[in-house]
């Protein structure tokens, strides 16, 4: 079977001009253009470029999911089985554009798609996720290496054979854990791979170390006897009834209640809905998960300046770390826009 | 401690006037059965289903998973303490019917706290996702129950948990007296010098009320780490009493065909040194009480002389720090260990796969990511009830969700072949 391959290329490698040119719109051509006859060639017999379509690099990006769509409807009347865009080296714009049209092509149309750049370019971290990206050198004088491994990735897509990792198959790492099935079940496997450590012989993980983001801490309140001090939990302590509907795992919102003229939390009045773990405690008694009653202690005593009058709560059960983070930017946000200059965070 | 595992491999399973086992075929009278098990006042009813793999049935509301076993000499009964007194199992002769399973299901309905919507387990016999449970691929009698009136849910827990062992026991001694497929015998004998030794340190969940996992019948809170031989685990020294998170719980079944446990002993004598298993309580609390039990299990490990230690972790969430602290403490005192846990990086695999990490742990094998999506196809029937908890739509549906309510699927115990790789 020879496979059907549409190329997605910027306008200066279509041929339509330069930066003069970044303006131009959407063109579709018949057959291979610029770079693709490299890459037609490398397909051989496997297969061909039926269609290019090309966009300038500015035009494209004043919007760039509508670009994206009109690309997609010129590609989906040439029915390619796979989609090929680049390679785009370190060229941003030209990137960036490989980057939407594939996702897109993908979403919509449902058949592979992959590109081609630099390890360096901004998109490459936008879409890595998203798209096979076959990593180039930073310039067009890569093109004669960047070329036959595109080509050949492209067959294997369009195969539908099943992609393996990265550093066989020669694209760079998506970022992604996948469940695969493999011959031999885990207690086999780690007694073969303790076997190898105690002997001293190299060994692979199947769990790489993972990057945690580091927050170094803000620097010590100087005075805290004239701070404001904010209460905010992970422990998804909400008012009675869950006013703002925030789910008890892998949450999407984090809510706000007001505790002016509270001495304390009642019991009843305030609940955990975190499904991490078991609350009887803390239901019974609400000041153990946000320490409302001895922060008041605090204030009386002089050994706070005040309290905030607004608690915060998130849930951290099975919380995405994408989520978790945003959270994280918008509390403090309101924090920090509210004059709090110290916050107590109390966890499940 | 020797132990004769006398298999007997069950072809067929079906329903009959009386309860015998002859030529691969075990028959199961239904009331006899269902005698055996009301004889319990708390048990108020019991439905016995057949299912085979292949079969388009979803059993919803899995409890436990057990294998039918039996002792037919040497000390003690089958788990000991719930069936027993708790006198020291592991030697004599055990009778396996092999390739048959009893799924107990049930619910609570009284629970309607947040930290119960996590009660769902699926086990799917045919479709798309048999694939994923263990259990899909045994002949499994499903036990229903429903409990009396009254009864606290940790009540209602012990009377099914008891039920269930004690068909288990039953079925098996149907066997007793035929001779086994396969007479497979467990020991640690003296293994030849220079072998590496290595330990087994397994953790047992728990974190009160049905969540917990038992040992001679007791419950682990509370205890320290302790050793014992791998034979006991072979016999039910070690019951499941863990009710969430569907894909890494931990049934008997499991503890009873421990596959960490089988592989270091059957490859005792020739590529290594088993010295013992160690348990240990993980998900404690407090940071003290973790690192108490870590640090304690690292010193059994020494005390029995092991260079290298398996570590198995039960659970998620603050399960990982146990595992993680356990790890360092070993590998501080010069045991080099591998760790066996399953992955949380989010339903596209994008997310960070655990919570904590300590440098030392750079050996991990993996169970697969157990919050990837997964997609369930419409079966014809199914099983021990008709919805799925906290989930809209009947039971048979097809749906797509994740991969965290498939009993067994992520087993930390290293049931399974599944794996999470990068791509």
């Amino acid at each position: 079977m020879t496979i059907r391959v549409v190329h997605y290329l910027n306008q200066f490698f279509a041929g339509r001009g330069g930066e003069s040119q970044a303006d131009c719109g959407i063109e579709v051509r018949e057959g291979e253009v610029g770079p693709g006859q490299l890459i037609g060639r490398h397909l051989g017999n496997s297969g061909r470029i039926v269609a290019t379509v090309s966009y300038g690099d500015n035009a494209f990006h004043v919007d760039p999911e509508r670009s994206a769509a009109e690309v997609v409807n010129a590609i989906a009347r040439c029915r390619p089985d796979v989609v090929v865009a680049g390679p785009a080296f370190e060229a941003g714009r030209y990137g960036l554009a490989c980057g939407y049209v594939c996702r897109a092509v993908q979403e919509r149309l449902g058949i592979p798609a992959l590109a081609a750049m630099a390890p360096e370019n901004p998109a490459v971290e936008q879409f890595r996720r998203d798209v096979y990206i076959i990593p180039t050198g930073r310039s067009a004088i890569d093109m004669a290496h960047a070329a036959p491994p595109l080509a050949a990735f492209a067959v294997r897509l369009a195969s539908g054979a099943e992609i393996g990792a990265p550093e066989q198959e020669g694209y760079l790492p998506r970022g992604r854990r996948e469940n695969v099935f493999v011959e031999r079940r885990a207690a086999a496997r780690i007694v073969d791979l303790l076997l190898q450590k105690v002997r001293g012989e190299i060994y692979q993980t199947e769990i790489p170390a993972p990057a945690f983001d580091r927050v170094p801490p803000a620097p010590a309140v100087q005075r805290i006897e004239a701070a404001t001090v904010a209460l905010v939990t992970e422990g998804g302590l909400v008012p009675k009834g869950n006013p703002d509907r925030i789910e008890s795992t892998r949450p999407t919102r984090w809510g706000s209640y007001d505790i002016s003229g509270l001495p304390g939390l009642p019991a009843g009045d305030f609940l955990s809905i975190h499904a991490g773990w078991a609350p009887e405690t803390v239901n019974e008694n609400p000041n153990r998960m946000v320490p409302l009653d001895i922060a008041r202690e605090l204030v009386r005593e002089g050994r706070i300046g005040a309290l905030h009058e607004r608690v915060y709560v998130a849930v951290g059960s099975s919380c995405t770390i994408e989520n978790a983070q945003r959270f994280g930017r918008e509390i403090a946000g309101r924090l920090r826009s509210a004059g709090v200059q110290a916050a107590i965070l109390t966890a499940t | 401690m020797r132990l004769e595992l006398a298999r007997h491999v069950v072809q067929s399973l079906e329903f009959g006037r009386r309860t015998a086992f002859e030529d691969g075929r075990l028959v199961v009278d239904r009331d006899e059965i269902r005698a055996l098990v009301l004889g319990d006042p708390n048990v108020r009813s019991v439905e016995i289903e057949i299912v085979r793999p292949g079969d388009r049935v979803r059993i919803v509301h899995c409890m436990d998973v057990v294998e039918p076993r039996a002792k037919a000499s040497g000390s003690g009964e089958v788990f000991p303490g719930f069936l027993g007194p708790p006198v020291t199992v592991g030697s004599g002769r055990t009778v396996v019917l092999t390739g048959v399973a009893i799924v107990s299901t049930g619910t609570w309905p009284e629970l309607t706290d947040p930290w119960w919507s996590n009660r769902e387990a699926i086990i799917d016999m045919g479709g798309s996702a048999s694939r994923y449970s263990p259990y899909s691929r045994t002949r499994n009698l499903v036990l229903s129950f429903r409990t009396a009136a009254g009864l606290t849910p940790a009540q209602q827990d012990h009377a099914i948990r008891v039920a269930t062992l004690r068909v288990a026991r039953h079925l098996a001694l149907t066997a007793r007296d035929r001779s086994p497929d396969e007479v497979e015998t467990c020991e640690l004998g003296q293994a030849r010098g220079g072998l590496p030794r290595v330990a087994y340190i397994c953790h047992l969940g728990s974190l009160g009320a049905l969540y917990n996992t038992y040992l001679y019948g007791h419950s682990v809170a509370g205890t320290l780490p302790t050793l014992i031989h791998p034979n006991e685990l072979f016999d039910g020294a070690v019951v499941n009493g863990h009710h969430r998170l569907a894909s890494e719980r931990h049934p008997t079944y499991d503890h009873q065909n421990s596959p960490v446990a089988t592989e270091l002993m059957q490859r005792h004598g020739r590529d290594l040194n088993f010295v013992g298993v160690i348990l240990m309580r993980s998900l404690a609390e407090l940071p003290e009480e973790k690192e108490r039990l870590a640090s304690y299990t690292a010193k059994l490990a020494k005390l029995l002389g092991a260079e290298a230690a398996v570590i198995t972790r039960q659970g998620g969430g603050h399960a990982i720090f146990d595992l993680m602290t356990t790890c360092q403490r070993c590998e501080q005192v010069g045991i080099k260990t591998a760790l066996l846990v399953n992955e949380m990086a989010g339903h596209a695999g994008t997310d960070v796969s655990m919570i904590d990490f300590v440098p030392e742990a750079d050996l991990m094998v993996s169970a697969g990511n157990h919050e990837a999506l997964i997609d369930l196809p419409a079966l014809d029937r199914a099983v021990g009830g008709d919805v799925l908890l906290g989930m809209p739509g009947r039971a048979v549906d097809a749906r797509r969700l994740q991969l965290r309510w498939v009993f067994g699927a992520n087993s930390q115990l290293g049931v399974g072949c599944l794996t999470a790789r990068a791509r």
